[in-house]
């Protein structure tokens, strides 16, 4: 069974009611090992349309931006979200931003964002010439909603408990390294 | 709280009204309460415009499929999906930015689109991938930082242009940002510009050498000269011109005022605002820009019907007002000048010290005030990232402020930096992987967005430019000084967003059927000139697989390296050498291998789909025989060739009546290809009763019936054709055989797309 579906989380009251919790902006990554190949990756993410493998993120299409130096390499661009392969200086990661959602709570939307993205490294594992390898037991979180979400204690108290839910489900320990809405679970 | 709530004290009371309506119209869209078609142009005039399969439709490489949105049939616009992606543009008057204004296009960018802005060749800079529910709060997000979408797209006045450089160039004749300035916020929503059968494209340029504002080819541009008074001093004057113009059709505008008093520019624009408004085309969207209304009625008649308009226009103290504050608007120089010391220069280590140097002599210049200069920074296919963006807010705050500019070539400008800051901003840039040499050179290629989401494109524009860039840069160090400042611009279709027609080498996207197969192609044009504003045009000399398009460049560098005369420029050495040498050196990578040889021709740049024109597969043919239909095309192709040569040799008689016979030639082989069709299409001959039977059997089964339709042009193509057989036996001028000559390529591209829907 997939771990992901026994999400135990525990929240109090003044975490439900906090903005950040409304978002549908949530987005998760996974660091990589190693810097994946383009055109290989723009190959996969076509046959993913064409087999239908995100049907229920809607896929809409690729995006190209391996010119970019820092920034998103290559999308799948989905009515509900973009799966990307982004290059931060030395840091390569494999993110899922959701953009509109259609579960009810953040707890289903923060497990619906993991399972979306585990399922895609997954695939994109398969796929000819995507080496792509994981850091182990790493996971990056941000939600991107200046709104919902401003970069504060507020915000971090109000995500934490679901994010150590979902660290313990995946066998993780929670660590903060950047500012409060994006922090990595290690 | 919502973003209008928590940005309600932070927007201009008007402005936040306008958002605020444009919400409710999405409401009322959204009920079912506002027709689709007001809807459209609603959203348009605010920037909010489609995108490639908008219409819910995607060809997946094999079949095209249907993207089932949760929003169902509801729709944004006519054949367009309300939950379909599409793109925001940002209008920003002469590409101007601010520090602020660059994170909160960062900050939208990352919520709203996919983490990237684009810079147009028109200044203007376009969000991708967003939700149509999400463009309000990104207005008002924008707005909060002093940026306004409003009129962005539509049947107005768009983005005023103007030289990035505008007040600190060495060569300009004054400082053309207050009049830029004060004629964007004078047109924004004036009445007299909302009645327009089209868009309405406005620039200023300093000075009529350099190419930085392209002030002859927009519907009216301004070039700053000063002209001497008898006491000494000097007048400050407008050289106009009026009609020019890309698009599908290139037209150079035409000289209407060679000294224009200052005072004059905002009644004079708004006269010209109203003569459009009044007398342009309203049906006919291809005819609908001023530059037709011009070349029908002619110049005489058109300064006449202005200078009536103007007569009547009531005084408006806002033409003048802005003179008494000329420098209001002024860049503020955040450093005192100051030189870069040889010792920070020294300090570098070896590598570093080349990599700066490099860097240096082309991204940064100079300015026309002692001890700053202008960095341009590099954007590869005019893309930033939304943390690229950050980055470069944050060096702009440290070194020179407020000072960013957007330029025509998708690069990015920064003014003010003091020479001694040059070395901490070259450091800065690179962090952010934004200090990329080569600005201006063979490798900054030009590219609009093309398939990649313009609903128009044919073929990959970017894909080709990417590789373009990739393959030249890797040689950029070896490639002879004559190639290196050459500008290569591509195009994902005809209309010419990306310029090709004033780069030394430029392309356009076409589509070709080999056997049963679609095959991108790009048309190759030569001898477009980019200096003194885009002063001529370039003309298309053959078609070549999107594959070889690289080999091709590299093949027509080699030789013009090879064979150029002591100083010889390209424009000089396409002329000298002719269009049949050039398209002969091509021939050879015109072939394209069989399908089962070699599948890559078959599709294109970054993307690895089976290639397609729009949603429709090609259907089955006749194997890999070459049909009657495919002979036909290809010597159509050759008789339009022969017009262009003509051109060259100013025979405009002749040149007119051979795109002309090109473009009978092509429909006579289409009407032959019908079924049925033989014995009621004639062949089209030097007989005219024979090109009458040509022309009114393609009129009754290709026009009437809509097959020869483009999806989104219509009937446009097969106008010209119609037109120039009206035409037959008047005098043609210079102009219009040239504009004929380019009417038949298109005519004959449409024959070809034609071709593949009747396949
Ligand atoms: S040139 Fe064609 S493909 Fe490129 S942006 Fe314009 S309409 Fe689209």
């Amino acid at each position: 069974m997939d771990p992901l579906l026994n999400i135990d989380i525990h929240r109090d009251s003044e975490a439900v009611a906090h903005p950040a919790l409304a978002t549908q902006r949530i987005s998760l990554a996974l660091e990589l090992e190693a810097a994946l190949d383009r055109d290989a990756l723009i190959t996969a993410l076509h046959r993913f349309i064409r087999d239908d493998h995100f049907a229920d993120e809607i896929p809409v299409d690729v995006a190209n931006y391996a010119h970019l130096a820092d920034g998103p390499q290559v999308l799948l661009i989905c009515h509900y979200g973009q799966l990307s392969y982004d290059v931060e200086g030395e840091l390569h990661t494999l993110r899922w931003s959701s953009r509109r959602t259609r579960q009810r709570d953040f707890e289903t939307r923060l497990r619906h964002a993991a399972d979306v993205l585990l399922r895609a490294a997954r695939l994109l594992g398969e796929s000819d010439g995507v080496d792509l390898r994981a850091r182990q037991g790493v996971l990056r979180f941000a939600i991107r909603d200046r709104l919902a979400a401003p970069d504060s204690a507020e915000t971090r108290a109000a995500v934490e408990p679901y994010l150590a839910s979902l660290a313990e489900t995946l066998g993780v320990t929670l660590q903060l390294v950047g500012h409060a809405s994006s922090r990595r679970a290690s | 709280m919502s973003w209008k709530e928590r940005l309600h004290d932070a927007i201009d009371p008007a402005l936040r009204d306008e958002i605020d309506t444009f919400a409710t119209q999405i409401e009322l869209r959204r009920q079912g309460k506002l027709e689709e078609t007001v809807f459209a142009e609603l959203r348009l005039r605010r920037g909010v415009y489609g995108q490639r399969y908008d219409n819910g439709q995607r060809n997946d490489g094999s079949e095209t499929r249907t993207l089932h949105y949760p929003s169902g049939d509801l729709t944004k616009g006519p054949n367009t999906v309300w939950d379909a992606p599409g793109m925001m543009r940002i209008k920003l008057p002469y590409g101007a930015l601010t520090a602020a204004q660059l994170e909160a296009l960062a900050e939208v960018a990352e919520e709203y689109a996919d983490d990237v802005v684009h810079a147009t060749t028109r200044q203007d800079v376009q969000l991708h991938f967003v939700h149509i529910e999400d463009t309000p709060d990104i207005m008002r997000r924008l707005a909060a930082v002093g940026i306004t979408t409003r009129e962005a797209c539509g049947n107005v006045v768009r983005n005023v242009a103007g030289c990035p450089l505008a007040g600190v160039c060495h060569d300009e004749a004054f400082d053309i940002t207050p009049y830029a300035r004060a004629c964007a916020m004078y047109l924004l929503g004036h009445p007299d510009a909302q009645a327009f059968g089209r868009k309405f494209k406005i620039s200023f340029s300093g000075c009529k050498e350099h190419a930085c504002g392209l002030a002859t080819m927009h519907d009216l541009g301004f070039v700053a000269r000063v002209r001497p008074r008898a006491d000494g001093t000097v007048q400050r004057v407008f050289e106009v011109h009026v009609g020019g113009g890309l698009g599908a059709v290139p037209h150079q505008a035409k000289l209407y005022d060679e000294a224009l008093p200052v005072q004059e520019l905002l009644p004079l624009t708004q006269a010209i605002c109203r003569v459009f408004a009044a007398h342009g085309e309203k049906r006919n969207r291809a005819r609908a820009r001023v530059k037709f209304l011009i070349a029908k009625i002619g110049l005489d008649a058109f300064r006449e019907l202005v200078e009536a308009e103007r007569q009547k226009l009531a005084p408006d103290p806002r033409w003048t007002a802005f003179l008494d504050a000329l420098h209001a608007h002024d860049d503020k120089p955040l450093h005192a000048a100051a030189p870069l010391e040889a010792r920070a220069l020294e300090a570098l280590e070896d590598d570093k010290a080349a990599a700066f140097a490099r860097w240096r002599s082309t991204n940064a210049s100079s300015q026309r005030q002692p001890g700053y200069s202008v960095v341009t920074v590099t954007l590869p296919l005019g893309d930033i990232s939304a943390r690229q963006l950050r980055a470069l807010a944050s060096a702009a705050r440290e070194h020179c402020g407020d000072t960013i500019r957007v330029t025509v070539e998708q690069n990015l400008v920064l003014r003010w930096v003091p020479d001694r800051a040059l070395i901490a901003l070259w450091r800065a840039l690179g962090a952010a992987g934004l200090a990329e040499p080569g600005a201006g050179s063979i490798v900054d290629v030009t590219s609009c967005p093309g398939t990649d989401t313009c609903k128009l494109g044919i073929s990959a524009s970017r894909g080709l430019a990417a590789e373009l860039r990739t393959q030249l840069s890797a040689r950029n160090l070896y490639l002879d000084e004559a190639v290196k400042g050459l500008r290569i611009k591509v195009s994902g279709c005809f209309n010419s967003c990306g310029q090709h027609h004033v780069a030394d080498l430029g392309f356009y996207g076409v589509s070709r059927k080999v056997g049963s197969h679609a095959v991108p192609h790009f048309q190759v044009v030569v001898g477009g000139q980019w200096s003194e504003n885009a002063a001529s045009y370039g003309l298309a000399i053959g078609a070549v697989p999107s594959r070889a398009i690289p080999q091709a460049v590299a093949l027509l560098l080699g030789d013009f390296v090879d064979k150029r005369e002591r100083g010889e420029r390209f424009q000089a050495y396409t002329r000298r050498v002719g269009k049949v040498a050039l398209k002969a050196s091509l021939a050879p990578l015109a072939a394209v291998p069989a399908y089962d040889g070699d599948r890559s021709y078959y599709s294109d740049w970054a993307d690895p789909r089976e290639f397609t024109i729009g949603d429709m597969g090609i259907g089955e043919c006749a194997g890999e025989i070459v049909s009657p239909l495919e002979f036909g095309l290809a010597d159509s192709e050759r008789v339009v060739f022969e017009a262009q040569l003509a051109l060259d040799e100013h025979k405009s008689h002749s040149a007119a009546e051979k795109a002309y016979r090109a473009m009978l030639t092509a429909a006579s082989a289409l009407v032959r290809s019908l079924p049925e069709g033989d014995d009621v299409a004639p062949t089209a001959s030097a007989d005219s009763d024979g090109d009458e039977g040509v022309v009114s059997t393609f009129r009754a089964r290709l026009y009437d019936t809509k097959l020869f339709f483009d999806p989104y042009a219509g009937g446009k193509f097969a106008n010209y054709l119609f037109r120039a057989h009206r035409e037959r036996g008047a005098v043609i001028d210079v102009d219009r055989a040239r504009q004929r000559v380019e009417e038949a390529q298109l005519f004959i591209e449409a024959a070809h797309a034609c071709s593949a829907r009747i396949a």
